[in-house]
């Protein structure tokens, strides 16, 4: 069990790579051309009329302070999602397990059903990942075979039809009177509970910060920011350090506004710092096929 | 047992301990910020005494930023925290889960001390191999101690060390089962508690697998960055002698680098070289000493049972 190593200061506050920097550059120029603008329009209404657009900077300290609280709750509402989504992998991670171990001591002994049970287990997580990332399923066809793949592909809720098969196959065990009843409760619990991790992963991926507070937050950012220079005039030796200075605020405005956007849909491939749900599905499927192994070594000895 | 009680009257020891602190992480950083800012200092001193222009920007932004940079840093050392607390939690749970399994087995299982004593072993060994695979470590010495070499080798080939103990559990009580000596419903409940010890295990390896997010930690560096690299700029003017911008720069970074730096250390709470990790050693101790006690305890108590009372299966011939 491998754990990330954590980095060194200066490299993480350098990094390009995993950051959202180049996605929000555009942004942080425009606002500066547009406070260039507004400079020059201070300027012009200033020498034609002797009307003076500055405003008091005292206002933008205070909605500074209110703006940074709401982004900071923002980016820690995507930052519990994000979290609450992890743990629901977690959950299927210890399913899935807890369904090999039970089928594998409680189970038939029969060598044909055992594979075939540890083998839909084991493609349980590859099809929620593609269910969630609405990809066709991937990585199945070498597990349940290309025919019962392209059944799962077919299906409208793909981890249901797979959930579906493990409860005939646990159907099927105790029609033939080789898995007893309290087993069989013990068995379909975790199968069930299978279904409730996926459903509230989907409840994440379908539902968005409500789109109330998002249109708020980034229309206070834009009122915020295009306001800034009138604010900033009076209060600096040059005006041509306007610019630069409204770029300095709106960068980490719009980092902050960006993160929450990003950690807001942990699974999708496109996004930064997304779950590495192949990495997990992997695992899931080493885990359940190396206890089906163990098993099988054991039982012919 | 002990609680761990702090001293009323240590304040000043630990306001000022070195001994589990970071700050020895934190000062070549806090030195660095320093000297960067010494030169900003000097280079405009420099550009103001040749060329004339003076150099400064307002602090009032520094203040704004400074408010919202500390926000941020909170969250983070929160989320370090609650991860921390989460995995003492789940290794309470381990705790529990253990003794629950043990009472259970012995209380309802079979009345072969053989199977009891194997069921305790594999029951003991588990927190022991879950530290070490949490760690990526070998099975330590007191998995072989429990459940002999044999078994210690069969556990460190396996693909996912804990499972192949709760695999072995989950086979013990289906053997009670199967020689009729388990009751189906106290089948149900043991089984619960071994799924639980699952359940626990892979909670801590979600913890261990999965640092903050890379965006979050870039930008918060970031930030902590940009602000003390400008800080000297917003300080320039503002005190009586330039040359104590370059201190209070340095006095503004040891808080920042040490709360950035706590996050790191809390995030991963079972290895053993960060700082305030979990005792797991002396917690799976602790489990092992409780239920070797408990069959121990109930190994003495049926020896000085009369000996026909000693197994009910056998019928009693009168």
């Amino acid at each position: 069990m491998s754990e990330p190593k954590p980095r060194e200061f200066w490299t993480e506050a350098f990094a390009v790579q995993g950051s959202i920097t180049p996605i929000v550059v555009a942004d942080v120029i425009a606002i500066g051309i547009l406070a260039a603008l507004a400079v020059l329009l201070v300027h012009y209404v200033e020498g034609r009329t002797g009307f003076d657009l500055r405003l008091e900077v005292a206002p933008w300290e205070i909605a500074g302070a209110a703006l940074s609280l709401l982004l900071i709750l923002r980016t820690n509402a995507g930052y519990d999602r994000w979290w609450e989504a992890r743990k629901l992998w977690g959950g299927i991670v210890n399913q899935s397990r807890n369904l090999a171990i039970d089928a594998l001591a409680y189970g038939p002994a029969d060598e044909g059903w055992r594979r075939e049970f540890v083998s839909w287990i084991g493609a349980f997580p590859h099809v929620v990942r593609s269910s969630l990332r609405g990809e066709p399923p991937l990585g199945i066809a070498m597990l349940i075979g290309e025919a019962d793949a392209q059944r799962v592909a077919a299906a409208a809720h793909m981890p249901s039809c797979v959930a579906l098969k493990l409860a005939d196959l646990l159907r099927s065990a105790c029609d033939r009177q080789q898995l007893g009843d309290y087993a069989f409760l013990q068995l379909n619990r975790e199968r069930a509970l299978l279904i409730d991790h996926v459903g509230a992963c989907e409840r994440i991926l379908k539902t968005p910060l409500p789109l109330a507070y998002s249109i708020k937050i980034r229309r206070y950012i834009a009122m915020f920011l295009l306001l800034l220079p009138f604010a900033l005039l009076n209060r600096l030796h040059s005006d041509w350090i306007v610019p630069p200075l409204c770029m300095l605020v709106a960068y980490p405005l719009f980092s902050l506004d960006q993160m929450g956007i990003e950690l807001q849909n942990p699974f999708s491939k496109t996004n930064l710092s997304h779950l590495p749900l192949e990495e997990i599905s992997a695992t899931i499927e080493r885990n359940v096929m190396g206890l089906l192994k163990e098993r099988i070594m054991d039982t012919s000895i | 047992m002990k609680a761990k009680n702090p001293d009323r009257h240590a304040f000043w020891r630990e306001a000022c301990a070195l001994n589990g602190s970071i700050t020895p992480y934190v000062v070549p950083h806090v030195l660095t910020f320093g000297a960067i800012s010494a030169v900003i200092v000097a280079l405009t001193w420099y550009s103001e005494s040749t060329f004339g222009v003076r150099i400064g920007l307002e602090v009032a932004p520094h203040e704004i930023a400074g408010a919202a940079l500390g926000l941020l840093l909170i969250l983070r050392t929160n989320a370090g925290y609650d991860r921390w607390w989460e995995a003492r939690k789940l290794w309470g749970g381990i705790v529990n889960q253990s003794r629950n399994l043990v009472i259970s087995g012995l209380a309802y299982g079979p009345r072969d001390p053989e199977w009891r004593r194997r069921f305790v072993a594999w029951g003991a060994v588990f927190p022991h191999v879950a530290r070490c695979s949490l760690r990526g470590e070998p099975p330590a010495p007191e998995v072989a101690r429990l459940v002999g070499e044999e078994g210690a080798a069969q556990i460190s080939a396996s693909a996912h060390m804990p499972s192949h103990v709760a695999y072995r559990l989950a086979e013990l009580l289906h053997e009670a089962c199967d020689a009729q000596q388990l009751d189906r419903f106290a089948f149900l409940q043991v089984d619960r508690e071994r799924a639980l010890l699952i359940d626990h295990i892979g909670a801590c390896e979600r913890i261990l697998r999965t640092p903050l997010p890379l965006v979050y930690a870039i930008k918060i560096r970031r930030f902590i960055a940009l602000f003390l690299l400008s800080l000297p700029f917003a300080l320039l003017h503002r005190m009586s002698n330039d040359w104590l911008v370059p201190l209070v720069t340095m006095l503004v970074a040891y808080p920042l680098m040490s709360l950035d730096q706590i996050g790191i250390e809390l995030q991963n709470p079972f290895a053993r070289n960060n700082l305030s990790h979990l005792p797991l050693d002396d917690i799976s101790a602790t489990i092992e000493r409780n239920v070797t006690g408990l069959l121990s305890r109930l190994e003495a108590n049926t020896e000085r049972l009369p000996k026909q009372d000693r197994t009910s299966a056998v019928p009693v011939v009168s």
